[in-house]
């Protein structure tokens, strides 16, 4: 599949870069004050900004091809995989998002120190500075852009060292420069072109197959020829399938570390609530992350895929390569775009890309310089502007390394399954450490040892074949199976190790509580540092509309989409008595000691 | 004080192109594409431009 790009696409294209870099270059003077300007933007980001930030961040340049290829494969109802993570996102919106702001760090890493105290502490947050900064993101790195690299050759026709190498290098430069207020102002040019072009795609694929409602009955034959509902939102009847999207539903959100839908926050997603203007700023940037990434970005995206099949019936027919691989239907509708429109989209890819990226490479650097060179070197001094300098050299570093792990990785899905499986029982113990007080620096470790070891012997051949009985032969379940052996076991040790360990000092958590003020189970810790009794009564009934709102507004937006009347009617009416609630109780007046 | 301004003159650039598009384009579909992704481009732009802190 070659693509011929015009003049006009080809001037885009070199345009994009040239005004995406000169973007990004302006705030290099403003990031080279200090480290708070440059991992934080000075505290000072406004929700519309850090919100696209994090939804421009969380659309990799292959991520329309992987929801293309899920709903070919298992229909719309396959995108239930990443919808799950919706409850935990409204749940950081309402519940996390507040306290990670009061809390006033620089990564989600240094929160341990704020959390815990001890040797333990210390231990635990340079380790994970390691692991988050240079193992866990340097595999994201090298999956995408070992992914950017493959759509470059496969689908643009271009040299992938070259072209790979080009991209690498302005993105470096620019995200090196500039720190995360560059990244940010970028990332909102890159998320918007990427909308745009991803929306007037699906327009013109839907006029060539003749419309909306030949597109629904086309791809209703099929289904009823492959037996299959390609159109159902939910998973009809009982089988594997429906069993494992339950586990995801039920479980995933809140035990897997997954990177962009961390349980509580974390990562880049924590780093732009930090950035926030104040607690109300970053509660509503996240609140916009989760409409813009659950309702906004998929209807295009799965438009697109339904149009190719319908005109070439192939992609349907299960080839896991070739020309016929379900994630190549999305580029292969490329050729109804006209010229211009085919650089845009083309950009858009790019802008994907780079802004995965810039975050990671930024994320990173944090990591490395805030909770591992900065404890290392306390007693020194040392100016401002060396310790941006030694942010903008970690930057380098990760991208060396990231680099390798792209040229070593066997496959694009290999990095993100073993980074899914090896975190798979961490998640409670991350949202526990807000609202439990026992939790301690050992909860941590014991956690991510057992889910790590746990998971590495579900690998080896004694594991696989515990599975696969488990499974009872079904190769849908031995994931979901996986996930929760892993679950149970990590919570069986990260429970008995708490109780096992001493706690923090009261001295400790009284002025973390004092700070923060989270919800839960706190003793009489909370009364000591004199707040009534904390309640969460008011943020959970939000959680709760937050999620009507937000699957109310999908659901409602695809039913229109795909003609189903009835349906639309009934999620939009969910979606308005969703949002109605959710802003009546935002707008309830909180008792002045949560304020 | 407007501190979006630099993201306001990347969305006017990057319209820039696709005006030019516009005008060029051989057919109606290349027309509307490139002049619908322009104005909202353009739009976005003076939205942040008089947007203040």
């Amino acid at each position: 599949m070659n693509l011929q790009l015009s003049f006009w696409d080809w001037l885009f294209l070199a345009w994009f870069l040239l005004v995406t870099t000169g973007v990004g270059l302006y705030y290099a003077r403003r990031a080279g004050r200090n480290l708070q300007e440059y991992f934080l933007s000075g505290r000072d980001l406004p929700w519309w900004a850090l919100g696209t930030s994090m939804v421009a961040t969380n659309f990799a340049a292959d991520t329309p091809l992987a929801v293309t290829g899920i709903v070919l494969q298992d229909g719309i109802a396959g995108n239930w995989l990443w919808w799950n993570f919706m409850f935990g996102g409204t749940l950081t919106v309402f519940l996390f998002s507040r306290w990670w702001r009061r809390s006033h760090i620089t990564t989600e890493i240094e929160l341990i120190s704020k959390r815990y105290d001890g040797k333990a502490a210390s231990i635990l947050r340079g380790v994970k500075a390691v692991y988050l900064g240079l193992l866990v993101n340097s595999i994201i790195f090298g999956w995408v852009t070992l992914a950017m690299g493959r759509i470059l050759e496969v689908v643009f026709d271009l040299p992938r060292p070259m072209s790979l190498g080009i991209l690498l290098a302005i993105t470096l430069f620019y995200t090196a420069l500039s720190g995360l207020w560059g990244v940010v102002a970028s990332d909102v040019l890159q998320f918007s072109m990427a909308m745009v072009g991803a929306i007037i795609l699906a327009v013109l694929s839907v006029q060539e197959v003749g419309g909306l409602e030949i597109l629904v009955k086309d791809i209703q034959t099929l289904g009823a020829y492959y037996d299959k509902d390609y159109l159902a939102i939910f998973p009809t009847g009982w089988s594997a399938f429906t069993g494992a999207v339950m586990v995801l539903v039920l479980v995933n959100w809140w035990a897997v570390y997954y990177p962009g839908n961390e349980p509580g926050g974390g990562g880049y997603i924590a780093q732009r609530m930090f950035a926030a203007k104040n607690e109300n700023h970053a509660r509503a940037g996240t609140l916009w992350f989760i409409f813009a990434n659950f309702v906004l970005r998929p209807w295009p995206w799965i438009l697109v895929a339904l149009s190719a099949a319908v005109l070439e019936p192939a992609f349907l027919a299960g080839h896991a390569q070739g020309p016929y691989a379900p994630e190549k239907a999305y580029p292969w509708m490329f050729q109804v775009l006209p010229e211009g429109m085919l650089g845009l989209v083309v950009a858009s890819f790019f802008a994907a890309f780079m802004s995965t990226i810039t975050t990671t490479l930024n994320l990173s650097a944090s990591y490395l310089v805030n909770d591992l060179y900065l404890p290392l070197t306390a007693g020194r001094k040392q100016s401002d502007r060396r310790q941006v300098w030694v942010a903008r050299t970690a930057v380098g570093l990760v991208t060396g390394v990231g680099c390798l792990v792209a040229w070593q990785m066997e496959s694009v899905s290999g990095g993100w399954e073993l980074l899914m499986d090896v975190t798979a029982g961490t998640g409670l113990v991350l949202i526990a450490r807000w609202l439990w007080w026992r939790v301690n620096a050992w909860s941590e470790i014991s956690a991510m040892l057992s889910s790590a070891l746990i998971c590495l012997w579900t690998f080896s051949e004694d594991g696989e074949d515990l599975l696969f009985r488990w499974s009872r032969e079904q190769e849908a379940l031995v994931e979901p199976i996986r996930l929760l052996l892993i679950l149970s076991v990590t919570t069986v040790v990260w429970l008995t190790t708490t109780f096992l360990t001493p706690p923090v000092s009261r001295k400790h958590l009284t002025a973390f509580f004092e700070e923060v003020r989270p919800g839960g189970f706190w003793g009489d810790i909370d009364l000591e540092a004199g707040f009534p009794k904390s309640r969460m009564s008011r943020d959970l009934i939000l959680w709760g509309t937050s999620t009507m709102m937000i699957f109310g507004s999908l659901f409602g937006l695809g039913s229109a989409l795909l003609l189903q009347t009835g349906a639309a009617a009934l999620f939009l009416s969910l979606a308005a008595a969703g949002t109605l609630a959710t802003y009546y109780f935002m707008r309830k007046p909180e008792p002045d000691w949560l304020q | 004080m407007r501190p979006y301004r630099p993201i306001a003159v990347g969305f006017y650039l990057l319209s820039l192109p696709l005006w030019l598009a516009v005008f060029l384009a051989g057919d109606r579909t290349g027309r509307w594409t490139n002049g619908l992704a322009a104005a909202l481009f353009l739009a976005l732009g003076f939205l942040l431009d008089r947007k203040r802190r």
